[in-house]
């Protein structure tokens, strides 16, 4: 690259760069993960100056046991207590059914065909995680594809404007005016500001100030909104609906979707697109058929990320629902009632409400795959 | 098919960085125009000025009959080749080279047969159901090259394409982009910094330069055959970019007492024959100074007998051996300002380089031997230290 990369100001290493340069120099992947990979000399140097000692490979081994053992033992426990009896919960600790307990279907029996809640928690989880994820997934990838393509320079006198304008429509409100005159009021000041004193103000903002401001959304604890979020839906009568929670969940995730996709984006070379505008594509087009394919790895993950969040959620879910849209979270927590905590029925929903998710990211995964735009420019 | 046509096409950054100036040129139907110059002196600018990669901010850029100032490049009628070849790396090959034709509606049926066609021509049909990671450099070239051919535009738009190849891969797809120019008959601009790939494949040559610290200079310096820039460069920049390795500069002074038109090359004075003052009739009323060049390899070890020679001598500093010939870098034996300015090299590398010849390897001196070279008076380009221009 010559005179194009100073005038261009391209990114200085694309992802491509980069993905080679991991492929090139895989001492930490295979020392981390794929220890036997290397093992019984089949490596094509005579001498791998990576390999490790047979010594140095059983300690690792060693320590990955054990640390498995530490992850996967509180699954094995959750397990077995979903199918034990409430006395072999009770009675304290029993590891091996047919050994040291016997084991039972009623906790999932009771689970699937009589808590009547069930079906309904487990339809509602699916179709705010999912609806919400793709909304914040579709919002997320046209911002951060703005922010990472587009320069915006906007000044901050006039954000301030902005704002200043809300306060103008809320006040007149509040002191008695009809709600569609606080609006017309605000945007008139709003648009007297930024043609008169906004202007002398030249300090501008970037994308990455931009940026910076939808992440730090994400800064203030989530208690801390609930109650305004609670009365705010109370006012649109949104309370207990999926609507409510896929809104909040949207507004929630959409920062941290653009977070993660913006470096996704930019990673993308921009030759890819004009290249394709010269082979005639509009921008919409060059979006939809260039960007958007060579972005899949990075939608993916976080589409997973995004996901597992809104699944899981249990703060908002249970200030915002109270019976027709609760999710399963909220049925976890319900199994812990005036009963005491029913820790075989729990078990049983928390396998159910694991179980998508865990063979949605065994699906997914292949997409994630690293090198996707391996071949794309240079070789 | 169409020309090219460029009136006075700037571009000027919003920030104020000016990249092009005043740029001048026409593009015939069906010639293979070349864009050379060094990193930064805009030719990549100019080339995607045209695709409609960049706004033109000042001028006119017609193709064929049609300003194109305003047009994004789907409406030029254009396709680029991208130095690093921009593959899609989610489509195969075919799918690659039929992007353009999908986008345009061109029916299924039609677009296999014209993609088809074109991977035959490219020899690439047995890999055009693979993505371009599974591809080599070359055959990633190939590719590139078959998404701009499928499209049968009036222009094709190359930006340094030969450039990721190795020096042997690079010289095979040389000749055979000449070929296909010949058989596509295709008006094709070529961008390339590689002086070798710009006088070997362009009908035309167009040698520019950066605009320089203050963006006062336009960037086009000649255009011309490569003949032309070779034996009649317009002036220093040209002259010292043209040639490899580069023409040797001194400045000196011209004298003229009676008839005698004479210059001192370090210790040796070189009196200049009737036919050359003759036809650089300027050299005749100097007394004043002026810049001599003379090209390595106008440079012999040998004697002349059916022509006049001027005797260059010098210490040989650095011999190398190339096989064909050998380069010998030299020193006078009295010190001579060698011209930096007007050349874009720097002084120290210039003195550093000292003078260079390229000679015959049958009687090749050792290095720290005293070296008588010839030359033909006729060799000497004459510019004026003023300007850089030449005399001619």
């Amino acid at each position: 690259m010559s005179e194009s990369t100073q005038i261009s100001a391209d990114p200085p290493k694309t992802v491509t760069e980069t993905a080679a340069a991991t492929e090139a120099q895989p001492g930490w992947g295979r020392a981390l993960f794929g220890l036997g990979r290397n093992g019984g000399g089949r490596s094509r140097l005579a001498h791998d100056p990576l390999a490790l000692s047979p010594r140095a490979r059983a300690g690792a081994y060693a320590v990955l046991v054990a640390w498995s053992l530490i992850v996967l033992f509180p699954i094995y426990w959750m397990i077995t207590t979903s199918f034990k009896t409430p006395l072999d919960v009770n009675s304290g600790p029993v590891y091996l059914p047919g050994v040291d307990f016997e084991g039972t279907t009623e906790a999932w029996d009771y689970i699937i065909n009589e808590e009547p809640q069930t079906t309904r928690a487990f339809v509602n989880t699916v179709v705010v995680g999912v609806v919400s994820s793709l909304l914040t997934l579709v919002l997320g990838a046209s911002a951060s594809y703005g922010l990472s393509r587009l320069e915006f320079r906007p000044r901050l006198a006039s954000v301030v404007a902005f704002l200043a304008g809300i306060a103008v429509a809320v006040a007149t409100t509040i002191a008695g005016l009809a709600w569609q005159m606080g609006i017309l009021l605000g945007l008139a000041f709003f648009a007297a500001s930024i043609a008169t004193w906004a202007r002398r103000f030249e300090f501008r903002l970037s994308n990455d100030d931009i940026a910076f401001w939808l992440i730090s959304q994400r800064i203030l604890p989530p208690i801390a909104v609930v109650l305004p979020l609670y009365v705010f839906f109370q006012q649109l009568q949104l309370l207990d609906t999926r609507t409510a929670l896929i809104v909040t969940y949207v507004g929630a995730n959409v920062p941290i979707a653009i977070w993660l996709l913006r470096d996704f984006f930019a990673g993308i070379p921009v030759h890819l697109e004009e290249a394709a505008a010269i082979d005639g594509a509009t921008r919409p087009q060059t979006f939809w058929f260039v960007v958007l394919p060579a972005a899949v790895p990075g939608l993916v993950a976080t589409f997973l990320f995004i996901m597992v969040f809104a699944w899981n959620e249990f703060l908002i879910a249970s200030v915002l629902t109270s019976a027709d849209a609760q999710t399963m979270p909220m049925l976890v927590v319900a199994q812990n009632a005036t009963r005491g905590p029913q820790w075989w029925n729990m078990s049983v929903l928390i396998l159910i409400m694991s179980l998508p998710v865990i063979l949605m990211a065994g699906f997914l995964e292949r997409f994630i795959a690293r090198g996707l735009l391996v071949g794309a420019v240079k070789g | 098919m169409a020309g090219m046509n460029l009136d006075g096409v700037g571009k000027t950054y919003p920030d104020g960085t000016r990249a092009v100036r005043s740029v001048n040129m026409t593009v015939e139907d069906g010639e293979f125009m070349v864009l050379v110059g060094p990193s930064g002196c805009g030719k990549t600018t100019v080339l995607r000025m045209m695709a409609g990669l960049e706004s033109v901010t000042e001028g006119t850029l017609s193709i064929g009959d049609r300003v194109v100032n305003g047009l994004p490049p789907r409406e030029r009628d254009i396709v680029m080749v991208f130095q690093n070849y921009a593959l899609y790396p989610h489509m195969t090959v075919a799918e690659n080279i039929g992007f353009g034709l999908r986008l345009q509606k061109v029916p299924k049926a039609e677009r296999a047969e014209r993609v088809k066609e074109v991977a035959e021509m490219l020899e690439i049909i047995d890999i055009i159901d693979k993505k371009p990671k599974a591809l080599s450099g070359g055959q990633r070239q190939r590719v590139a090259m078959g998404r701009a051919i499928v499209r049968r535009p009036s222009a094709f738009l190359m930006d340094e394409p030969l450039s990721n190849l190795d020096a042997k891969l690079r010289v095979q797809m040389r000749s055979e982009l000449i070929q296909l120019h010949s058989r596509l008959n295709v008006t094709t601009v070529y961008v390339t910094h590689d002086q070798v790939e710009a006088m070997t494949m362009g009908d035309r040559v167009a040698v520019l330069r950066s605009v320089g610290g203050e963006g006062q200079r336009p960037n086009l310096q000649q255009v011309g055959t490569p003949q032309e820039l070779y034996e009649q460069p317009a002036n220093l920049f040209v002259a010292g970019f043209i040639g490899s390795p580069s023409m040797n500069f001194i400045e000196t002074n011209m004298e003229t007492q009676g008839s005698e038109v004479s210059f001192m090359l370090g210790v040796d004075r070189v009196v200049l024959p009737a036919g050359v003052v003759e036809s650089t009739p300027r050299l005749l009323n100097r007394d004043t100074p002026v810049i001599v060049g003379f090209r390595p390899e106008s440079l012999s070890l040998r004697k002349s007998h059916d022509h006049p020679n001027v005797t260059v001598t010098g210490t040989a500093e650095v011999t190398e051996y190339l096989g064909a010939a050998a380069h010998i870098t030299f020193r006078k034996a009295v010190g001579i300002a060698v011209v930096s300015h007007h050349t874009d090299r720097s002084t120290a590398d210039a003195e550093r380089h000292g003078f260079v010849a390229q000679v015959e390897t049958d009687s090749m001196p050792q290095t720290g031997d005293r070296v008588e070279f010839f030359l033909r008076p006729e060799h000497f380009h004459f510019f004026d230290p003023e300007d850089g221009r030449s005399l001619r």
